[in-house]
């Protein structure tokens, strides 16, 4: 065999970091299209006549407007544990990565409310219905996704696994949650400001 | 990054190494596999499961086709089957047999093209490989039990269409895993222009999945809930199909093949043993075909116009500028070099040519006034399209199977598998194009279509798919052959130019024992020269 010189180890080019990336922008493709797709259905059903949205249904605004603010909220505190973990502070690591798992919840239930008052029925609406659980059902997937991200990033750190060159999960958790946060901007116009 | 590396091959020397705890054991037989994190093994097992389907699928084309042979009765099939066969065969022959082939490839190889100890994320890449054995394993069952688009049992229309989101993730993720291992990965010193063809193609492949695929699996999901419990914007289990087909049709299906083109390439350039010194337009002609081949967003299902547009008839003629564009650099490698016909390099080449010949082919469907979308004439494109994505999966596996095994294939016997393979292809395509072009026959209708021509269509279809089983079997047989006998392969049986033929063959869990220095696209051929200079 042809043995070619051994190299210095290569430089860490953020793996995790990359990974995270990628698998975003498929959770955003995915939402991004379902949007598309909603926007194109209500067009040609009709816009915002009764034709396509459920008579005598009630949107709960505050809980959508709450959720939007949990998810701003969400991405600073996913930020202040990046800011955290550069520093060596796996206490305060952990306490942002908590209350981003913390917020994290409180969106699930936010929505389940939005489901409870809404009552919208799959089979009595047409087509308003699976798309809307369609949508908001496969964000709350995501936001579950990034709820385990915040767990394991916070274990990691709090047993001082996420210190050093493997803080990138931390970095990794924290892009995540922006995105999250960036997609519902659009889903909360599209489905509870346009309808 | 210890969460993201798997222990059960790459590390267990790290494991052995504590004399304070048992020493680690790594899993020996089946278990091996079942539990590998080691991407040459999950290569095999994506490559090696897509052939099985391959065997299934060109059945289930050869039972549609002999349906042809008697036009006025049934000669196998119920009436009621056809349909749904139908869209079994577009699926399978897509989603299982050339897809994850190709992948399976690019999953074995691009790690030790780019000097990778390892696949990036080993357990996602597993994981992706078990899910969608189950979801392909599921679909079936779900067709069986009279399911798949215009079955007639709602659960088990259901269960396609979940079984079809589970194929797609696992798909998508085998995307994000090979793109990062490429831009991650790297041996040092290796520039991103420097990484070998598959790499590049792999890569870019990656990208186009990621974003694709998941706009197909945002409508599965809204399908799903509307199919479970309402039924009443997707048409029930009739009116399914069209919402997903947009991802088993041109323009996408292209995106589909894009590792044949960095298959091709590569193969080519060992063959030819000479360096290329034409690399950007080739990497661009890639690049290129993964822009033109990304097409959900052209769902007609819900903008009917969507075919009228300049987008889809820019998509559909332009694809065919970068296969002319990597056609023309094979036949410059080719001319320049001092060229050894491999039984891979045979088949990689009829795969380019019938790729090139769809790309053509496909031009024609992108101007929907001619009639033939919908038509048999879009059968015989996607069969040739995807034909020659299998054509290429089989070169890559003869041209790469001494690495992974440590063991030659027979390469007279490739060669004489490679005329039939590509016959075989054409035998499967031709003749539906021909129907379709001529008589407009509906792409799913086998019984009554008015066509003259149908029965001769049926006859030549019939042996085209048998014909491909045969090469399918053969091949198999050749790869199993191999293993367990072959005659062992150097380290460097093709005299190649790439990292991945500088380590020992079979290669190795860690893959390099030590990560080489990288200073050109060929590091190999570098040290190679550097020898004889001295």
């Amino acid at each position: 065999m042809l043995a070619l010189p051994a190299a210095p180890a290569p430089p860490r080019r953020r793996q995790l970091l990359v990974g995270t990336a990628l698998a975003a922008a498929a959770g955003a493709m995915a939402i991004g299209g379902q949007l598309a797709f909603y926007m194109q259905v209500r067009d040609n059903a009709g816009g915002s006549t009764t034709k396509w949205f459920p008579p005598k249904t009630v949107v709960n605004e505050v809980a959508a407007n709450t959720m939007l603010f949990t998810l701003f909220a969400a991405s600073l505190m996913v930020q202040w544990a990046v800011y955290a973990v550069h520093r060596g502070d796996r206490r305060h690591t952990g306490y942002a990565l908590g209350l981003v798992a913390v917020f994290g919840v409180s969106l699930i239930t936010a929505q389940a409310r939005i489901y409870n008052d809404m009552a919208v029925k799959v089979a009595g609406t047409k087509q308003y219905g699976p798309l809307f659980y369609g949508i908001t059902g496969l964000f709350l997937f995501l936001v579950v996704i990034g709820i385990g991200f915040a767990a394991v990033a916070a274990f990691r750190a709090l047993g001082g696994r996420a210190t050093g060159a493997d803080r990138e999960i931390v970095s990794a958790t924290a892009l995540w949650w922006h995105v999250l946060s960036g997609v519902f901007c659009f889903v909360w116009f599209v489905i509870y400001v346009v309808k | 990054m210890t969460m993201t590396t798997s222990p059960t091959d790459a590390h267990a020397g790290d494991h052995a190494s504590a004399s304070s705890v048992r020493p680690y054991v790594a899993p020996t037989g089946a278990a091996a596999w079942i539990t590998t994190g080691d991407h040459k093994r999950i290569g095999r097992l994506f490559a090696g499961f897509a052939l099985l389907f391959g065997l299934a699928t060109a059945a289930v084309g050869a039972l549609l086709s002999l349906e042809r042979v008697d036009e006025s009765s049934k000669v196998v099939l119920q009436a009621d089957s056809i349909v749904q066969l139908f869209s079994l065969y577009r699926y399978a022959l897509i989603y299982l047999v050339s897809l994850p082939l190709l992948l399976g490839v690019a999953i074995a190889v691009v790690p030790l093209q780019v000097g990778a100890r390892g696949i990036s994320f080993p357990r996602a890449a597993a994981m992706s490989f078990w899910m969608w054995l189950v979801g392909g394993g599921l679909m079936i069952g779900a067709y069986a039990a009279n399911g798949g688009p215009g079955g007639g049992d709602t659960q088990a229309v259901s269960l396609f269409l979940v079984s079809l989101i589970m194929v797609l993730v696992a798909l998508v993720t085998v995307g994000v895993c090979l793109t990062t291992t490429v831009l991650t990965g790297r041996a040092a010193g290796m520039k991103l222009e420097q990484v070998p063809a598959l790499a590049w193609a792999a890569m870019v492949t990656g990208v186009g999945l990621v974003v694709s695929l998941p706009v197909v699996i945002g409508n599965l999901v809204m399908l799903t809930i509307d199919h479970r419990y309402g039924q009443t914007l997707f048409g029930g289990n009739a009116g399914v199909a069209k919402y997903i087909d947009v991802a088993v049709r041109q323009p996408q299906i292209y995106l589909y093949v894009v590792p044949v083109l960095g298959i091709v390439a590569d193969i080519v350039a060992t063959a030819s043993r000479v360096r290329q010194a034409v690399r950007g337009p080739l990497f661009a002609a890639i690049g290129l075909s993964v822009v033109l081949g990304i097409g959900v967003d052209m769902q007609a299902s819900v903008n009917p116009d969507v075919r009228n547009q300049f987008l889809f008839i820019f998509a559909s003629v332009a694809f065919v500028l970068p296969l002319v564009m990597v056609l023309g650099w094979v036949a410059l490698a080719l001319k320049n070099g001092k060229t050894r016909a491999t039984g891979a390099l045979v088949l990689a080449i009829f795969s380019l040519l019938l790729l090139v010949a769809a790309g053509l082919l496909g031009a024609l469907t992108g101007f929907e006034r001619l009639g033939l979308v919908g038509s048999t004439y879009e059968t015989g494109h996607l069969n040739l399209v995807i034909g020659a994505g299998i054509l290429a999966g089989l070169a890559g596996l003869a041209h790469w199977w001494p690495k992974l095994s440590g063991r030659l294939l027979a390469d007279a016997l490739v060669k004489l598998l490679a005329l039939p393979a590509a016959g075989a292809v054409v035998l499967i395509g031709v003749m539906e194009i021909v129907i379709g072009l001529a008589d407009k026959v509906p792409a799913d209708k086998v019984k009554d279509t008015g066509s003259s021509m149908a029965q001769a269509a049926g006859v030549v279809g019939f042996v085209g798919q048998v014909l491909l089983l045969v090469v399918l079997v053969a091949f198999a047989g050749l790869l199993v052959r191999a293993s367990r006998g072959g005659d062992a392969a150097g380290d460097d049986p093709w005299d190649g130019q790439t990292l991945e033929w500088a380590t020992p063959s079979p290669a190795p869990a860690d893959n390099f024992a030590s990560l080489p220095v990288v200073t050109s696209a060929e590091p190999l051929l570098d040290l190679k020269h550097a020898g004889k200079d001295a």
